[in-house]
């Protein structure tokens, strides 16, 4: 297990390397990082002076060696706009981030449990093709629309709930609803799906016919193994919890790290962009190694040798 | 399955019965297929459905609900936007785009997917190794964050959307086809097929692209309302093809802030939108039935 835990924790600092690496290129993918560094409209002198002084006339090795350096340090250089540690702006509003994206994933997790297991032991009832019908408008709701929509009746029509902002409970409900949008849609689908295989298993039936009540089987014997897919989505669905979150920040005006990510891409501050990058690549790392360490107490016969 | 007999069933009720069953079984391909038509007849036919110019303002007509409500006009079926642009000749255009980037860019990452997942599967080694580990790093990453961080880099035009949507998503296809791929070249037609001294390339393209088709099929139509979302979720940002051109996403943006006045502005393209996404994601459910028995009522 902890031989596991350390040959995946290199492993995943090699992959933050390479994403470190993709960061790094992005200040040349306009082919000019000077130019791309600095506002739209700086004389060509003074791009030429700045150029120098940030030493992007040198061997791009030596560069991504000191940005490394520096990365590793959690320094990725000013934002322009706010003069400011890029890096810093972004873990100051991660807090934010990550309360939105818990509070959706909560959200995903009590709505596409109990209607994913009723799908499954009620197949064709109306209680499963809610299931299906839910998990289709997952698929298809575009986020922002969905948010603009939930905006229009409970903050215009009904008044109900702010339009914006991060004070209290009631302002986090319509960004969390945003947020956990596509993950309800395919968590329900693949517990559905899962449930509906896993029961039809000779172990479930061997449990019936012990005389077993119908909700220890569902829950020690049937879910228990049901839910290993689900925790694989799972570490799949931080990144659109992520991705939700971007643009569920933007719509209700949320400070966290995507609206200013959104922000720092129309002001062209890359620095900004870039720490927003790794950083929201450190989490989902992160996110994984943990998953990892929860596959192996709800199904024992997984061991990391 | 059998079929329940009831008092007076006879021949002819059975018939209609499995008749029922057929009918309700490609109900999506109908419903899904027909939204679909109707939205690529739309692009195709943008200039002659549109009785306004899309992008051509008019002050006057501005905010115009849709003609069924009280102070529609009827030259403005949808209603005009803020800036009295028609809304109806906005949507018509807009599928335009959504459809363009959506099929360009799947055609794009399909064919870089698909080509490296190909060469991965069959040959191993090296090659497998490094694109795995590529692969790796480009999904730690979501989508968004990543298409966000390379706009943000190139700037916003059409041309940089298709590239960065197509090339962005070669991972999906790359691991689909050299999974298959890995299981199909272990295949005894494979062997026999090296032996009569068939050449590789032959191999990859006559034995075993054929087998995987029906999953790169699956894959695309899975894929491209994705696409369609992200190219809408794109401009709605302000990021995706720059205004005049009407988008999907961007007429949702400019309608935010008159969700209070003017419904009308981001509910219809939105509505549209998830319909033409929805027709997509009908379609490829019929097609993953019929062409992938096991995944059948999943």
């Amino acid at each position: 297990m902890w031989g596991f835990l350390v040959r995946r924790g290199l492993y995943n600092v090699f992959v933050l390397l390479g994403v470190s690496l993709l960061t790094f290129g992005l200040i040349f993918l306009t082919g000019d990082p000077a130019a791309a560094l600095l506002p739209l409209g700086t004389p060509p002198e003074q791009i030429e002076s700045f150029r120098q002084q940030m030493g992007f006339d040198r061997p791009l090795l030596v560069q991504y060696g000191e940005f490394l350096w520096r990365a590793v340090q959690g320094d990725f250089g000013m934002s322009v706009r706010f003069r400011e540690s890029a890096m810093l702006l972004v873990v100051e509003r991660l807090p934010a981030t990550l309360k939105l994206a818990g509070a959706g994933m909560l959200v995903a997790l009590l709505v596409s449990m109990p209607l994913g297991v009723l799908a499954a032991t009620r197949r064709g009832s109306w209680v499963d093709h809610l299931a299906r019908f839910v998990a289709m408008l997952g698929q298809t709701m575009p986020g922002f629309w969905l948010a603009i929509m939930l905006m229009l009746v409970f903050s215009v029509r009904l008044r109900w709930l702010p339009i914006s902002g991060a004070e209290g409970w009631q302002s986090l409900v319509l960004p969390a609803l945003v947020v956990a949008a596509t993950p309800i849609g395919s968590m329900t689908r693949l517990l559905r799906s899962s449930l509906t295989e896993v029961l039809t298993r000779d172990y479930v039936r061997t449990a019936y016919a012990k005389g077993l009540a119908n909700q220890i089987v569902l829950v020690r014997h049937a879910l228990r193994n049901a839910l290993i897919p689900v925790v694989t989505m799972l570490a799949l669905q931080v990144g659109y919890l992520i991705g939700g979150a971007v643009v569920a920040e933007v719509v209700f005006a949320y400070p966290g790290m995507g609206r200013l990510a959104v922000q720092a891409i129309t002001n062209r501050d890359i620095t900004v962009i870039q720490s927003f990058v790794m950083v929201t690549a450190a989490l989902i790392v992160t996110v994984n190694m943990f998953l990892d360490v929860i596959y192996t107490l709800i199904d024992p016969r997984i061991r990391y040798e | 399955m059998y079929t329940e007999v009831r008092p007076g069933a006879d021949a002819r009720t059975l018939q209609s019965e499995a008749k029922k069953r057929k009918f309700l079984r490609h109900l999506p391909l109908i419903v899904g297929g027909t939204l679909l038509l109707a939205v690529v007849l739309m692009a195709v036919f943008a200039p002659n459905l549109t009785p306004h110019d899309p992008a051509r303002q008019n002050i006057i007509y501005r905010l115009r609900p849709p003609a069924w409500v009280e102070g529609g006009l009827p030259q403005h079926p949808l209603g005009t936007d803020h800036l009295g642009r028609d809304i109806w000749s906005r949507i018509v255009h807009g599928s335009r785009i959504s459809l363009q980037v959506g099929a360009l860019a799947v055609l794009l990452g399909g064919a870089v997917g698909v080509t490296l997942g190909l060469l991965a599967g069959f040959f191993r080694g090296a090659v497998d190794a490094v694109l795995g580990r590529l692969a790796d790093v480009q999904q730690t990453l979501p989508f968004i964050v990543l298409i966000l961080a390379v706009v943000a880099a190139l700037g916003p035009s059409l041309l940089n959307l298709i590239l960065v949507l197509g090339l962005g998503s070669w991972v999906n296809y790359y691991r689909i086809v050299r999974g298959e791929v890995l299981a199909i070249r272990e295949q005894t037609y494979v062997e026999a097929a090296l032996a009569i001294g068939c050449s590789r390339a032959r191999i990859l393209l006559r034995y075993i692209l054929p087998n995987v088709l029906p999953s790169i099929i699956i894959a695309v139509t899975l894929f491209v309302p994705q696409i369609i979302l992200f190219e809408a979720a794109l401009s709605f940002l302000g990021l995706g093809v720059p205004p005049p051109t009407p988008t999907w996403g961007s007429m949702i943006a400019d309608g935010r802030g008159f969700v209070e006045t003017a419904w009308w502005m981001s509910v219809l393209p939105g509505g549209v939108l998830m319909a033409a996404v929805l027709a997509i994601n009908m379609v490829g459910e019929w097609l993953r039935d019929h062409l992938d028995p096991m995944q059948r009522g999943r």
